[in-house]
């Protein structure tokens, strides 16, 4: 009885239902027909049993007693007759080991013996067989009236034997982990008939001895390179007995002989020769030497590698290259990241020998990677373009996959700047000798202004050294400088309570300008990514557009944010000239901005007079009017922020050319349909280009607004002059008052 | 503790109504970041209290925030008095 056959014969007895083929074919990996065949098999052995084999169209049930299925199931329990078949993995390897060992080419019938299967399940093995072997670097040739048979470098053909070998002793590892002793016993365990793929490809007398050799020689090595080494040098001494020697490039080995891990390869296998003699040949310790690297596989375990404290002067460059390359390219820094670079010395090391000899790798996460971590995969293309340079071989999409994760968590771990952190400004407290006043500003400094950080105390010599990137937002001096890399206030050493007004706008200017400095940094970022996703896949000119118009929408609001903080409380003008932005009331209500007593009959018609006003000056284009004839009635009459005053406008996206501003008072009351602030008597319309520019014109208007008798005068005015006085009157007051504002 | 400041397109009445708020905060002493938003956005962003017109309550209400209710936009007595009822809670 085959031991399939066997098997099913017990799992039928135990169950008490019908079984369909259908479901025991799913169960071993093979095809209905192969079933079939076990059930016939298992008919023949029953007609001389007290069982009858059931088959219909339920599936397949065995009738018996309930004493004689406990006798039978009893016997078939009887360890000496139980070989059990195997599953398709199992099944698998059984035929690789055959298919690797074998020195003429397979033909189909042996196979058969060997696994018992029927053809049909033999070729569906055949293909899987070929995709695992096509992943290993090595092809299976198959043709009919000549069999099958793998080809490709010794090299993949020993590491594809490692492979299943490594496999198959899992368990076996899995156990001497936990045990010190030296020996082993290969045959401990025999499921599956595991150790006949074992024989094939691995002699296990020689495989008990080198296990204390190996353990003996490489103490210094984790157990689990050591079970590696093992099982390398085993399969090695099987090839070189069937003189199957290792091809490799002459000048590849000459790179591997620089190597630490080159001399104790030699040193091992100087060792194993005094057992098992052998030729030791250079492409034999090269071999070695690739397995004490880590080629092939990518590990993550850098705790005791005795490579780390070994520099690696080619390695070393290669990662340094790499780090520029990328910051280069990306606009990050990330050569800073320590942690990264010891990470990529360990990856980069093994890679760079798998390129160099063509090692296959496997990357199961690649897709993910790919659309996961954009720029981080975008990144390892760079990474990856240094190694294709040094090396001139192409670096493979698995490579970079793994290259991609090094660089994914530098770029998760670059510090975020906290909150706290953006709103502080870190400065360089100055005074002529760098010693006395100095000290007592930055003591007054760090008592009265809570957002400057003094970080540096310096005379005016060190000032003019001082380097953009010092870390130094600006420089609080107690005398003037004529030069310098960063913004500069000159105070009082003894601060005077003007000096803390003024230092307070600088402050919030400084931090303006750092909010903005960082947020281009990270738009820098964002549309590199952009570029590196469009790398990837080709991005619709639709999405590049609106990821581009959220990215300004972010750095817009983000700024709007900041100015206006200071807008309420602290009227701080640009420095010396209006360009940063600046735009005052007055600046924008002109004479043929403003329309006095005008005879409108309805919320219409006031909305059309002060956007006509607006047209007329070429600020809005006249879809702006009825953007907001719309808006008053898509939003209802909120716009009337104030009894008797409503303040019309729309999008910028409506037809906005410039900023600007236009005043109507009304004859008479309108109802803007508001509970509480109609009628109303006085608009203000205002055409907006972003969130930020008209921000000191609305300060403004706040001010005027919330001056109640302001409003009164203005509604009784009969002439344009005089809205003019009023409005002269009410905020130029405030702007000789805060005067004393500007640096 | 986040204000948002709320009107129908988030950039002209709710700067005033922001400037307001701000103004007034400081006079409490009180310390809160004051963002503005149009009443789109406003409907699915977090805040710890709005302030806006009457008109937009009733689409603001179910998110479950306390909600201050203006009349006169620039009017710090009132904008006083409702948060400061608001904040002693």
């Amino acid at each position: 009885m085959k031991p399939r056959t066997q098997e099913l014969f017990q799992l039928l007895l135990e169950s008490c239902d019908y079984v369909t083929t259908h479901s025991l074919a799913e169960r071993y990996g093979v095809t209905v027909r192969t079933i079939r065949y076990d059930l016939e098999e298992l008919e023949s052995i029953c007609r001389s049993l007290p069982v009858e084999v059931i088959r219909n169209r339920f599936g397949v049930y065995l009738d018996t007693t309930l004493e004689d299925r406990e006798q039978l199931l009893h016997s078939l329990r009887v360890p000496d007759m139980h070989v059990k078949s195997c599953d398709t993995p199992t099944r698998l390897f059984h035929l690789l080991s055959v298919l690797l060992s074998a020195r003429e080419p397979v033909v189909v019938k042996q196979l058969q013996d060997i696994l018992q299967v029927s053809p049909r399940t033999i070729y569906a093995d055949m293909d899987r067989a070929e995709s695992w072997l096509h992943t290993q670097g090595l092809q299976l040739i198959r043709k009919p009236h000549y069999g099958m048979k793998v080809e490709g470098s010794e090299l993949f053909r020993r590491y594809a034997c490692f492979l299943i070998v490594h496999h198959v002793l899992s368990d076996l590892f899995d156990e001497r982990l936990n045990e010190t002793s030296t020996t082993i016993r290969l045959h401990s365990k025999s499921e599956f008939g595991i150790e006949r793929i074992v024989d094939r490809l691995i002699n296990p007398s020689e495989f008990e001895k080198l296990h204390s050799i190996v353990h003996s020689f490489a103490k210094d090595v984790s157990l689990r390179k050591q079970w590696e080494l093992i099982i390398y040098l085993s399969i090695m001494l099987q090839r070189s007995a069937a003189f199957e020697p290792v091809v490799l490039a002459r000048q590849n080995i000459k790179l591997l002989q620089d190597l630490w891990e080159y001399e104790e390869a030699a040193r091992l296998l100087a060792r194993v020769n005094q057992e098992f003699p052998f030729t030791i040949t250079e492409e034999e310790i090269s071999c070695v030497a690739l397995h004490y690297l880590g080629v092939w596989r990518v590990s993550y375990e850098p705790s005791g590698n005795p490579g780390l404290d070994r520099e690696d002067r080619l390695i070393h460059q290669i990662v340094a290259n790499m780090l520029m390359m990328v910051d280069q390219t990306l606009g990050v820094d990330l050569k800073l990241d320590d942690e990264l670079f010891k990470g990529l010395l360990l990856h980069v090391k093994p890679m760079v020998y798998r390129v160099l000899f063509g090692i296959p790798l496997q990357n199961d996460l690649l897709d993910d990677i790919q659309t996961n971590y954009i720029l981080a995969y975008h990144a390892a293309i760079i990474a990856g373009q240094c190694i294709e340079t040094t090396l001139a071989k192409s670096v493979s999409s698995a490579e970079l996959g793994f290259l991609a994760l090094h660089f994914g968590a530098a770029l998760e771990r670059r510090p975020e700047k906290s909150n706290e952190e953006q709103g502080l400004v870190y400065v360089a407290v100055l005074c002529p000798s760098g010693v006395g006043t100095s000290k007592l500003l930055a003591s007054q400094l760090e008592k009265k202004v809570s957002k400057a950080v003094v970080h540096l105390q310096l005379n005016s010599d060190q000032a003019l050294l001082l380097k953009a990137d010092a870390n130094i937002d600006g420089i609080v001096s107690t005398v003037a400088l004529k030069s310098s890399s960063v913004p500069v206030i000159v105070v009082n050493p003894l601060v005077s309570v003007q000096d803390l007004e003024r230092l307070d706008g600088w402050i919030e200017r400084l931090l303006l300008s750092k909010r903005k400095t960082a947020l281009i940094k990270d738009l820098t970022i964002y549309t590199q990514q952009l570029f590196a996703q469009h790398h990837v896949s080709i991005a619709s000119h639709d999405v590049i557009v609106s990821v581009v118009a959220d990215m300004v929408q972010r750095v817009l609001v983000s700024e709007d944010l900041s100015s206006s903080k200071e807008a309420p409380t602290f009227r701080s003008r640009p420095t010396n000239t209006s360009e940063e932005g600046g735009h005052a009331l007055l600046d924008l209500l002109v004479e043929n901005a403003i329309s006095v007593q005008y005879p409108a009959q309805n919320r219409e018609e006031v909305i059309q007079e002060a956007g006509e006003l607006l047209i007329k000056q070429g600020a809005v284009e006249p879809r702006y009017v009825e953007a907001m004839q719309r808006s008053i009635v898509e939003n209802g009459p909120y716009m009337v922020i104030v009894p008797r005053v409503a303040i019309l406008h729309a999008r910028p996206e409506d037809g906005v050319n410039q900023i600007s501003m236009s005043l109507v008072t009304l004859q008479e009351g309108i109802s803007f349909g508001h509970k509480d602030n109609d009628p109303v008597y006085l608009v203000i319309a205002f055409g907006a280009v972003d969130h930020d520019r008209h921000i000191e014109a609305l300060s403004d208007l706040m001010r005027l607004l919330s001056d109640k008798q302001a409003v009164t005068d203005l509604v009784k005015a009969d002439c344009v002059q005089q809205v003019m006085q009023i409005l002269h009157r009410v905020l130029e007051v405030r702007d000789g008052e805060k005067g004393g504002d500007t640096i | 503790m986040k204000i948002l400041a709320v009107c129908g397109m988030g950039f002209g009445s709710s700067m005033v109504l922001r400037m307001t708020i701000e103004a007034v905060l400081k006079e409490l002493g009180v310390k809160a970041s004051v963002s503005t938003s149009d009443i789109g956005t406003a409907k699915s962003e977090f805040a710890d209290l709005i302030v806006t017109s009457s008109e937009f309550i009733p689409l603001l209400k179910n998110k479950g925030i306390p909600i201050v209710e203006i009349k006169n936009y620039v009017d710090k007595q009132e904008m006083k008095q409702k948060l400061s009822e608001v904040l002693q809670k």
